[in-house]
């Protein structure tokens, strides 16, 4: 008996609040009534997000160590912008004689290896030497070329003019930020000694929210509004890895900077109103809409907050439409039957 | 014995001249030292429970809390009603005990059955046993204004300058602070810094706690001295407090500022003060039960002026109620209705006695039994109020009866024996009439007696009266037996009074009329007859009511609103009502509202519930004549306003009410029941029901269901995975939403919360449901996870408020009543209900609030008034020794009543029960009247042979003294029939039933009393 009364009453006040909102405005008497017209948006803001200031792997030039070095005294400090041919690094150590001596050798090595292969490719084609016999000078001609290459690589970014012979200053292959592990204690053959990030490389790597993720479309920090411009196809965890445009030059965020970014959502059919003017009753939220001389509820979806806004879905268009701002909760007792004596 | 005391006195007169002067003494001490309040203490011994449940729902806390303490709090014994009002995050439980329990033994149980529990309660439950007060402790109330602070300064001005100097006044139980934003040092984590950093919230919450400490270490001896070795660990600043280090890495450092921001925030707010629409901070001092509040109020004030020149400049203390201005305003009414009695009194003896000297010695014991009175109040622990002295006036006219009776005879007697030595004239005098003035004022003793059983509201209202009445009765008869043969002794001439012309004249038009009436009884019996039935239709029709709406010259409108409105929505909807009552009605001062709870919890308000006081002009600049018209303005205003429920009511009639039933109201209907939806859906049905029917005013259901709650069900199986528990999960959204406190800053007396708080405006704060879906949390490990991925967020329902009476959940309807009797309201409303109302199986209606008081006050006076009249005839029986004449004496009550109700009914007054209690008071009147005739004619039986002539010259004879204490009794009453100021609407019913009776009772104490004893005893002789 009881559980139908209480679904009775369930049922009938659905009904009565499903007829009932529309509230006239002749029945508001002296109910202060403040309005204003919802501006439509693309984008709602979310939650603010962990970012970094970072770059993509590829996009930076990476200066690797011809061969074991014991000290490196860098010129510049980490994240520095640096110009092309900017000295930034001076490599000191018994080694660096060595290294002169091993690009020379290697340049004999690759002078000689190329005399060779001159003059043996005639007799090749000629089919004097055999085929096992060219293929080992061919070998031996790209191999010291490379190799050479590789030297000579990195001996165009030595500053000439240098007398110590057991110093090699180094200099900047392009116009970028350089990075570097300022406290490793030894760099071996192949390590980077630096990076050399150019400034359009330099952009915010994010983690949204997998349901968002494909939505967003702009992250803000500060007054800096970054578009996104890459968005993972695979989720880490709960995760999508994303990446915004590279980062104007006056957005002041240093690389490997972590700063909190506000992600803005796309939306349709989203408006903004004031927080004033949404209420809510049995589960939904609506805004108070004028019609005539009616006040119309209107249900929204609240998808995002602003300072004193929120963004709001509608599937009802309420742009340039009078939504009530003030006296929103009177107007909702007035649905709910409270007053009226 | 009494002849005794008389000649005692007479012999002994100096001694008795002493024990005058010290009585005096002891009189006017007492009157210097009585405590004075508007009202008698009319709270029962009660003790309330508040407890305070972060986070929980109503639903929640009536399970796990409240269920948990009403269940231990049920086997304490002598209690009377137990109540309960759950709301969110907060219960208000109130055990009352029967009347007489000693407060601080029902104290100890209830506090030791709560300490029994408290381990078994939800972690976090805060708060215990409220202050040691009554619902009429809030005795005085202000603002602090000063524009040159900020709402949290004056906030904190309130907390650590304001209260505690107040609570050091003797009588303040506390000081309950309201509005404005009580300061904290706000820690906001920021969840990504956090996750960076490998910190975890449990680990910042840890490092702050463990940081702030001071803890000693030890002695040290040095030598011949002794250190005491401390660690100091404790911040001091906002700045020390951003720079505690959390976490050491390598060669980084992780101070706090790093990850969190640390700012200077404010609790949450559970409720806000508005003053003319404008936000401020309020302060309200509740008293101490049983305290003096004219002292308490005094000792406020002082403090405050001590105060004023150490606040900051431009402070104001804006003093909006004050309970002494109703103290003495009431006390000044009902002190001006003292003295135009006793003036009134003198006048109508020196006018009856025709002399001046006479007239002074039968005044004499008007002063002096007062302060008897006042001797005896203060030796009985009474508080001089509107009822206690009250009491005083309705006696004023009885306290010369006495005396009357001795002078006139003594005047009578040495006029008739002229010759006798004096002393013994005045012996002879006095004695004769002792035993019928004794017997008359016990038979007035008795008929206050009643009033005495009085239990509840009313009993604690007039239980002053009738102890008063009885105190002075006592006095006056005393002195009448000892003080009056002194002062007559003393201050009457040798010269035979004689009665003045008029007396003379009065007494020959008298005589001729009776011998009419006994000629020709019928025509006067028809009279009579027919008027006493004209008096039983009238009483038909007589308004029946429990108490007369005392004016407490305040009003407060009592609002409620939508009941998930927001507290800035709450407040600025408020903010345009009073705006709008300040411009369209100018006699409001100023008003201050109330917006959801109190700090304390004394009274749990929602955020959709404002009390707004308002604080008026002086009448005498009002456009309207009544205080009802001015409602009736503010009630227009308020109409303006859909969507707001609005209820009249006043400071102490509000605290009254919810005293009585819980609730604010003269009526409340109280439908018992299991299911919060179904009560409430009833609760609407009686609301509508009553509206309809004429007289309800301020029909209120207090929202009680369609409370919406989010619910976040967190997923174990991936929360676990990050050692994430509910407990944890719950205090981190508890520091996202309401703020969690980890540890206080002492600086100074001041003490200021450290808290895990996010700021409303900040972009991380959590303004939607969407917000709260997409938060990213931080978990034990570091790692960071939107909190959709972790846990469900969706709506539920559930109860906004559960209030419970013996363990049994209700919800209650409430109306005010206008325009008519409560009793025919309740009457016609029962009726309505039985026929439209379908009460499902296991549901009841219950009617409370004043009419419960009315119908318990009528069922326990029809109990004992019977009793009383039983034990008059008895008296009257062993006086004349005959039934039938104490019959006769008796019969003279129906006249008597007849006039009291017959004035009722003109004046438009209500029968309530303080004319019952006029009611009751003319018993005694008509009974004494007619004790005074019959003892005559009974005296004279012996010395006038012929009957006629006996019961003639008897009747004239006694005219005089008949028309004295009738006409001292009823123009003694005049000033309190007419009072117009606040406390005078109680005592007017009282005064005007007696006066209205005393004139019928007068006129049949002097003819049909004569008239029938006349024809009984002629059948009685044959």
């Amino acid at each position: 008996m009881k559980k139908l009364m209480l679904g009775l009453l369930v049922f009938l006040s659905a009904v009565e609040l499903a007829n009932a909102q529309t509230v006239a405005l002749t029945a508001l008497g002296s109910l202060e009534l403040d309005y204003e017209r919802p501006v439509a948006v693309a984008v709602y803001p979310g939650q603010p997000l962990a970012a970094r200031v970072a770059f993509r792997n590829g996009e930076a030039f990476i200066v690797p160590s011809p061969g074991r070095v014991q000290q490196i005294e860098y010129l510049v400090e980490p994240g520095a912008t640096v110009t092309e041919g900017q000295p930034f690094a001076v490599l000191r150590g018994p080694e660096m004689h060595h290294f002169e001596m091993s690009f020379e050798s290697n340049r004999a090595l690759a002078a000689s290896a190329e005399q060779r292969f001159r003059s043996n490719k005639p007799l090749y084609e000629r089919k004097t030497i055999s085929e096992s016999l060219w293929r080992e000078i061919s070998e031996n001609y790209y191999t010291s070329q490379l190799e050479y290459e590789h030297m000579r690589h990195f001996f165009e970014l030595v500053v000439d003019g240098d007398n110590d012979p057991s110093a090699l200053t180094l200099m900047a292959p392009v116009a970028s930020i350089i990075d570097y592990q300022p406290n490793s204690s030894e760099v071996e053959e192949g390590d980077s000694i630096a990076l050399f990030i150019p400034q359009e490389a330099i952009r915010l790597e994010t983690a949204l929210p997998s349901t968002i993720g494909a939505h967003v479309t702009a992250l803000q920090v500060g007054d800096c509004s970054l578009e996104i411009e890459r968005v993972s196809a695979m989720t880490d965890g709960f995760f999508i890895q994303a990446w915004t445009q590279p980062l104007p030059m006056d957005c002041s965020l240093m690389l490997g900077q972590q700063v909190l970014a506000l992600p803005f959502v796309r939306a349709s059919n989203a408006y903004r109103v004031l927080k004033s003017a949404v209420f809510q009753i049995e589960r939904q939220s609506y805004v108070w809409v004028r019609r005539g001389d009616n006040l119309v509820a209107v249900a929204v979806t609240v998808l995002g907050a602003e300072r004193d806004g929120y963004v709001v879905h509608s599937e009802v268009p309420l742009s340039g439409i009078d939504t009530l701002i003030s006296s929103v909760s009177a107007v909702q007792g007035v649905l709910l039957g409270l007053g009226g004596e | 014995m009494l002849a005794t005391l008389i000649r005692f006195s007479l012999t002994q007169r100096v001694f008795i001249g002493i024990l005058v002067l010290a009585v005096m003494a002891l009189g006017v001490r007492a009157w210097l030292a009585l405590p004075v309040d508007a009202f008698p203490d009319i709270a029962p011994t009660q003790v309330k429970i508040i407890l305070k449940a972060p986070g929980m729902t109503a639903e929640e806390v009536e399970q796990q809390v409240t269920q948990v303490i009403e269940t231990e709090l049920l086997g304490i014994p002598d209690q009377q009603m137990l109540r309960s009002t759950t709301k969110y995050a907060i219960t208000d439980i109130t055990l009352d005990f029967r009347d007489g329990t000693d407060i601080y033994w029902a104290r100890q149980q209830v506090n030791e059955r709560l300490a029994g529990v408290r381990e078994s309660l939800p972690d976090g439950i805060t708060g215990g046993v409220a202050p040691m007060s009554t619902p009429l402790s809030e005795m005085f109330m202000f603002t602090v204004e000063n524009p040159r602070l900020s709402l949290m300064e004056r906030r904190h001005l309130l907390d650590w300058e304001i209260r505690p100097a107040l609570r050091t006044v003797p009588g303040v139980a506390d000081v309950n602070v309201l509005g404005g934003y009580a300061r904290t040092f706000q820690v906001s984590p920021k969840p990504a810094m956090l996750a960076l950093a490998g910190i975890s919230m449990e680990t910042l919450e840890q490092v702050i706690r463990d940081s702030n400490l001071n803890l000693g270490a030890g002695r040290l001896e040095q030598g011949n001295d002794t250190l005491v070795v401390r660690t100091e660990g404790r911040i001091e600043s906002l700045q020390e407090l951003a720079n505690l280090v959390v976490k050491v890495e390598g060669l980084q450092i992780y101070r706090l500022a790093d990850v969190a921001e640390v700012t200077i925030g404010h609790l949450e707010r559970y409720g806000a003060v508005t003053r003319n629409g404008e936000e401020t901070t309020e302060a309200l001092i509740i008293a101490l039960k049983n305290s003096n509040t004219g002292e308490v109020v005094a000792g406020v004030k002082r403090k405050l002026a001590e105060l004023q020149p150490s606040l900051p400049p431009a402070t104001e203390i804006n003093v909006f109620y004050d309970r002494a201005t109703l103290i003495d305003t009431a006390i000044e009414t009902i002190s001006n209705a003292l003295f135009q009695a006793i003036a009134i009194v003198v006048v109508l003896l020196a006018l009856f006695l025709g002399n001046l000297r006479a007239a002074i010695v039968v005044s004499l014991s008007l002063p002096l039994s007062a302060l008897a009175t006042f001797y005896l109040m203060s030796v009985a622990g009474l508080s001089a109020n509107l009822m206690s002295l009250g009491g005083l006036v309705i006696a004023i006219g009885m306290l010369v009866d006495s005396s009357v009776v001795v002078v006139e005879n003594v005047v009578t007697t040495m006029e008739a024996k002229r010759g006798l030595p004096r002393l013994h004239l005045i012996y002879r005098a006095c004695k004769d009439v002792a035993l019928p003035v004794v017997s008359g004022t016990v038979i007035v003793l008795i008929v206050f007696s009643p009033l005495l059983t009085l239990t509840g509201l009313e009993g604690k209202l007039f239980t002053p009266v009738a102890v008063t009445i009885v105190f002075a009765m006592s006095a006056s008869l005393l002195l009448s037996m000892t003080v009056v043969p002194i002062a007559s002794s003393l201050l009457l001439g040798d010269k035979p009074i004689a009665a003045p012309k008029w007396i003379h004249a009065l007494q020959r038009a008298y005589q001729g009329s009776l011998e009419t009436v006994i000629a020709k009884p019928l025509v006067v019996l028809a009279i009579f007859a027919a008027l006493l039935l004209l008096s039983a239709v009238m009483f038909t029709f007589t308004g029946k009511t429990f108490m007369p709406v005392l004016d407490e010259g305040d009003i407060i409108v009592q609002l409620e609103k939508s009941p998930s409105i927001s507290l800035s929505a709450s407040v600025e909807l408020d903010s345009q009502i009073q705006r709008a009552m300040l411009d369209r009605v100018p006699e409001i001062r100023q008003i201050v509202a109330r917006t959801g709870s109190d700090e304390i919890g004394l009274d749990p308000m929602g955020l959709n519930e404002t009390d707004i006081f308002m604080e008026l002009e002086p009448v005498s600049q009002w456009r309207f004549e009544t205080k009802e018209e001015l409602i009736d303005a503010i009630r227009e205003v308020l109409q303006e306003y859909p969507g707001v429920n609005s209820g009249f009511t006043q400071p102490i009639q509000m605290r009254v009410s919810e005293m009585l039933t819980g609730s604010s109201g003269d009526l409340s209907i109280k439908v018992f029941g299991s299911e919060i939806a179904l009560l409430a859906m009833l609760a609407d049905q009686i609301a509508a029901i009553t509206r309809d029917v004429a007289g309800s005013v301020d029909v209120q259901t207090s929202s009680i269901d369609g409370g919406k709650f989010l619910s976040v069900d967190v997923h174990a199986e991936v929360a676990q995975r990050f050692g994430l528990s509910t407990l944890a999960f719950a205090r981190y959204l508890r520091t996202q939403l309401e703020g969690l406190q980890v540890s206080e800053i002492i600086q100074g007396k001041t003490r200021t919360p450290i808290m895990f708080a996010t700021d409303s405006d900040a972009a991380a704060a959590l303004t939607s449901v969407n917000d709260l879906r997409q938060k990213v949390m931080v978990m034990p490990d570091g790692r960071q996870a939107p909190l959709y991925e972790l846990a469900d967020v969706g709506y539920r329902e559930g109860p906004l408020i559960v209030e419970r009476e013996r363990g049994n959940r209700f919800a209650v309807v409430t109306s005010n009543v206008t325009g008519r009797d409560i009793v025919g309201f309740v009457e016609e409303l029962e009726a309505t209900l039985s026929e439209q109302l379908v009460l499902p199986p296991g549901y009841r209606l219950e009617f409370g609030g004043e009419f419960e008081s009315q119908q318990r006050a009528t069922r326990n006076l029809l109990l004992v008034i019977p009793a009383a009249l039983l034990l008059i005839t008895i008296i009257l029986f062993s006086t004349f020794g005959s039934m039938p004449k104490a019959a006769l004496i008796l019969g003279n009550i129906p006249f008597a009543i007849m006039g009291g109700l017959i004035a009722l009914f003109v004046t438009g007054e209500y029968l309530s029960v303080p004319a019952s209690v006029g009611l009751i008071a003319l018993l005694g009147v008509a009974v004494l009247n007619g004790v005074v005739m019959v003892s005559y004619f009974e005296q004279t039986r012996l010395s006038v042979g012929e009957l006629h002539q006996r019961i003639v010259q008897g009747s004239v004879r006694r005219l005089r003294p008949v028309l004295m204490t009738a006409s001292t009794a009823m123009f003694g009453l005049m000033p309190l029939a007419f009072a117009t100021g606040p406390g005078a609407e109680i005592q007017k019913p009282l005064a005007i039933v007696v006066i209205g009776g005393l004139l019928t009772s007068t006129v049949t104490t002097l003819y049909l009393l004569p008239m029938f004893y006349y024809y009984m005893e002629r059948r009685h002789h044959g």
